[in-house]
């Protein structure tokens, strides 16, 4: 049975604690709370929604590290492939989401109904380590389009 | 001007000895020997080209005084060994330890040959190719034996 404490406390958690990709978490609640390190030294503030964790997928957002709301100037920004997940800039109606299989705003914003079934989420053993395994490569891989800081 | 003087204008020979450590490899010594004082760029030259390296990096290894105390004429350069698997090949080479993991990366994209675009969409995992992942701003360090490493391409994500 999967448990966010434990997940939390895994070794695969602090491996990237370690490797300095994140660093520990702090929990409020359903909400953990998670320093983001990219490539060009700048860090971001993930605020991942665990409420049913394990039964539902994450939701996650980014907020301002002083007042912990999430903030769209807080958002790391990239180009056009980096925006088909980060959406933190689309119609002005729309809440920012990340648009990926694994994410509740996916599926709920996004309108990818067809992406609930499959459970991407469970695919595999720790939930929220994939969730900021993801965020990692969304900074760090250059393909994913994220914008390095000069 | 008398034999006297010209022996007073001859500069001292300073021979320096570098001992090079590598895993799976005897140990080998670089001596170059320089007129008056040490050129720290040319001694590492000489040590890169041993090593298949390139001399600013060695020159910052030689420039630590553990390596090479400035007062000495020897020292003893500690080489980490890496393996590293592309798909069905793998290499051996000997870095630095001050290197970092992006180091390795390029240098197995070279040895690979990958295309640079491609080389820029792999990650250094540890150990195998699901092993963790090892960020590439980190310096490789000094390891048992030789790191085995995998240069790895993400499976895609879906999106929107």
């Amino acid at each position: 049975m999967a448990d966010l404490a434990n997940d939390l406390a895994s070794p695969e958690y602090l491996h990237g604690v370690e490797q300095g990709f994140w660093d520990l978490p702090e929990r409020d609640g359903n909400f953990v709370y998670v320093n983001l390190h990219a490539p060009d030294q700048r860090s971001f503030l993930a605020r991942l929604d665990c409420s049913s964790y394990w039964e539902k997928p994450i939701v996650c957002l980014f907020a301002n590290p002083r007042t912990r709301q999430v903030d769209l100037s807080c958002w790391p920004n990239g180009n056009d492939v980096f925006l088909r997940w980060i959406k933190f800039k689309p119609h002005p109606q729309v809440p920012p989401f990340i648009c990926w299989d694994q994410d509740g705003g996916g599926i709920e914003i996004g309108g990818h109904k067809e992406w609930l079934p499959q459970k991407r989420w469970q695919s595999e053993p720790n939930q929220i380590v994939t969730y900021l395994n993801f965020l990692r490569r969304m900074l760090h891989i250059t393909s994913n389009g994220y914008s390095r800081q000069k | 001007m008398s034999e006297h003087h010209h022996h007073e204008l001859k500069l001292e020979t300073i021979e320096v000895r570098i001992h090079l450590e590598r895993h799976g490899l005897p140990t080998e010594e670089v001596v170059v020997a320089f007129e008056g004082s040490i050129n720290h760029l040319l001694l590492a030259q000489n040590i890169a080209e041993v090593l298949q390296l390139e001399a600013e990096e060695i020159l910052a290894e030689i420039s630590n005084p553990e390596v090479l105390h400035p007062e000495h004429h020897y020292g003893n350069l500690k080489l980490a060994c890496v393996e590293v698997h592309f798909e069905t090949e793998s290499a051996k080479h000997h870095f630095p330890p001050s290197a970092t993991w992006e180091r390795v990366h390029q240098w197995g994209c070279k040895r690979f040959k990958v295309a640079s675009d491609a080389c820029a969409n792999l990650e250094v995992h540890s150990g195998d190719p699901k092993g963790p992942v090892l960020n590439e701003a980190k310096p490789i360090g000094h390891h048992h034996g030789c790191a085995v490493v995998w240069l790895v391409k993400p499976g895609p994500e879906n999106n929107g």
